[in-house]
């Protein structure tokens, strides 16, 4: 089990510290990150967001509990973040930078981690669990960025409008459930082939992103407001996983969902919530310092959490 | 629909996305630049390395392949030579050899485990190990020849980036833990397997990031006898050099398929450096990667009868 354990979460870490040392040492220069992170965001993400949530079974036997329980990991995220920031009496740019650190997990990370623990399988619930977390996620972060500055919310609309990720999203829920009723226009396999570019993309891509995750980790940032910072990390990578595999437990979740689940609400914070903290003028360096501890936790207490779920 | 069709359609689909992108400003010309580099040094490396230690070269004909892949390069480089005899400036026959020599395997190896299964794909990776020398020594040859360079080319800093190239040291690690039987499997292979997976579709981007139409107006003559001799002379070479060292199967399509890739982008930076026509050789890459989605399947089709 535990070898088992390591074959999946070994080579995913092993990239993110590669990310980290290509940049650290220069092997690919700080201004070349920004094309290679843009590509990322702008493109790679969603085509992979759209293959796989567009081909989820959104209506299968046991999505709805699937579908709630994600999107009640998101919503007690947002509740748990904002009640911690009052007590730690945190300011509104330190609030904000909690939420979305809290909120956000790393759907790559997930999507990697799946299909290394249960190969195709997975798919039968990446996407579906997904969906609504990221839908949510993507709304919250940007809302919680947007309020802290003068007219953000004005600026927060036309962003949520043009977010890739957003959009790849709701495209796909779209397609995922308008597709089944159509009458059968497209031979399954003319389907494939036209997403076949964006799997190639999109699938092909996932390495690079947990690359960029690790060149994103900057742990100058871990110096100062050291309660903020655990607090995330203890919210994100601790508590949230821990209450999902309670509720799929409580709900009758079990087997590949409930792992997947864990997997995906146990993940460390995504780091495109840096680009949404820089867009808005947030705390980027508290919002870096709580990505890094975040992936530093989770790669401890993720392989011990998905443990469990394969134990029970 | 053939299955070489329906693989190399995502292949061509993520060379239009990636002109898509450059294009509409999504991700702006210099930003290109990291996403070029991590691909070639970092994720190629990994996905040659992987490919090649753990392909089973005993249940296929590498060593016929390996000649007949070496040979058709050589004869490539001597029928470009003839071309010499046509009245056109050093520079822009130097543009011309590169057309007609260089390939892109890149399209090759994104194609293969679809379209030939994992044999035709370790084939098609182990090819990269003797011709990126060859290919790249004899350009460079004919460069200093023909090449009009403001400064003198420097012959030791290109040598060594041939030796050092990542590409080439890729393949040799990968040859070396396939003969040793190491890092074919477990954590550090798995790793690999992984990163490696990237370099393809990126790689594929930056191709059609670098798609230039424009340039297809420069020497519009000379670019189509550099295509000719792409498209149809070097897959027609490969074909008949196969079954000459008696070739066949999977093998023979591989190796009509290392004939029939388009153009590669290095032949642009090499022009750039060493006193060649860049223009035209830009041209040649765009009008080659357009006209090899038509041509390559034929080819393919052609030798697998």
């Amino acid at each position: 089990m535990t070898l088992q354990i390591l074959a999946v979460f070994f080579p995913a870490f092993v990239l993110v510290a590669l990310g980290y040392a290509l940049r650290r040492w220069q092997v690919i220069p700080d201004g070349q990150w920004r094309g290679i992170n843009l590509l990322n965001y702008r493109v790679l993400l969603p085509c992979v967001l759209f293959v796989t949530i567009a081909r989820a079974d959104l209506t299968q036997d046991g999505a709805l509990p699937v579908l709630a329980l994600s999107a009640g990991g998101i919503m007690l995220a947002l509740i748990l973040s904002l009640g911690a920031a009052r007590l730690l009496k945190a300011t509104a740019r330190e609030t904000a930078a909690l939420v979305a650190v809290c909120c956000v997990w790393n759907v790559v990370l997930f999507f990697t981690l799946a299909d290394r623990l249960q190969g195709a399988a997975s798919t039968q619930w990446t996407g579906t669990i997904a969906a609504p977390s990221l839908v949510l996620a993507t709304i919250i972060i940007v809302m919680a960025f947007a309020a802290t500055r003068a007219g953000g919310m004005r600026k927060a609309l036309p962003a949520l409008a043009t977010d890739p990720v957003l959009i790849a999203c709701l495209i796909a829920v779209a397609t995922a459930l308008i597709w089944p009723l159509l009458p059968p226009l497209l031979s399954a396999e003319t389907v494939e082939t036209l997403l076949s570019p964006l799997d190639l993309a999109g699938y092909g891509s996932l390495a690079l992103v947990l690359i960029c995750m690790g060149a994103g980790l900057d742990f100058a940032a871990l110096k100062g407001r050291i309660r903020l910072l655990f607090t995330a990390a203890a919210i994100r990578s601790v508590a949230i996983p821990l209450a999902v595999l309670t509720g799929a437990g409580l709900i009758g979740i079990n087997g590949d969902a409930e792992t997947l689940l864990v997997l995906a609400t146990g993940g460390p914070s995504a780091a495109f919530v840096y680009a949404v903290a820089t867009e808005f003028d947030g705390e980027t360096g508290l919002t870096a310092g709580m990505i890094t501890l975040t992936v530093l936790v989770s790669a401890i207490a993720l392989p011990v959490l998905t443990a469990l779920t394969l134990l029970s | 629909m053939s299955p070489v069709v329906v693989a190399l359609f995502p292949v061509f689909g993520v060379i239009a996305l990636g002109w898509v992108l450059r294009r509409s400003g999504l991700v702006a010309a210099p930003l290109w630049g990291g996403i070029n580099r991590l691909s070639y040094q970092a994720l190629m490396p990994a996905f040659l390395f992987i490919t090649i230690s753990r392909a089973d070269y005993e249940a296929v004909p590498a060593g016929s392949f390996m000649l007949a892949a070496a040979g058709g390069f050589l004869a490539m480089g001597v029928i470009m030579l003839a071309f010499r005899l046509l009245p056109m400036p050093g520079p822009v026959y130097t543009s011309l050899f590169q057309g007609g020599v260089r390939w892109n395997g890149f399209v090759l190896l994104a194609l293969a485990p679809a379209a030939f299964g994992e044999e035709g794909a370790a084939l098609a990776a182990l090819a990269f190990a003797p011709t990126v020398p060859l290919v790249n020594v004899m350009c460079v040859a004919v460069m200093t020849v023909w090449g009009k360079s403001e400064h003198t080319p420097n012959l030791t800093r290109v040598g060594l980036r041939i030796i050092t190239n990542p590409i080439i040291l890729g393949c040799l690690a990968g040859l070396a833990a396939n003969v040793a039987g190491v890092f074919q499997s477990g954590p550090v292979a798995d790793t690999l397997d992984l990163a490696g997976r990237a370099s393809l579709p990126l790689i594929l981007l930056t191709i059609g990031a670098g798609l230039d139409f424009t340039s297809l107006r420069a020497r519009p003559g000379i670019i189509s006898l550099s295509v000719t001799a792409k498209l149809l002379i070097a897959p027609a070479v490969f074909y008949a050099l196969g079954i000459l060292l008696g070739v066949e199967g999977v093998a023979l399509a591989v190796l009509v398929g290392i004939g029939a890739t388009p153009g590669a982008a290095a032949a642009y930076v090499l022009a750039r450096e060493m006193g060649g026509d860049a223009e035209m050789m830009a041209g040649h890459v765009t009008a080659t990667t357009l006209l090899a989605a038509i041509t390559m399947p034929i080819w393919i089709a052609i030798a697998a009868l």
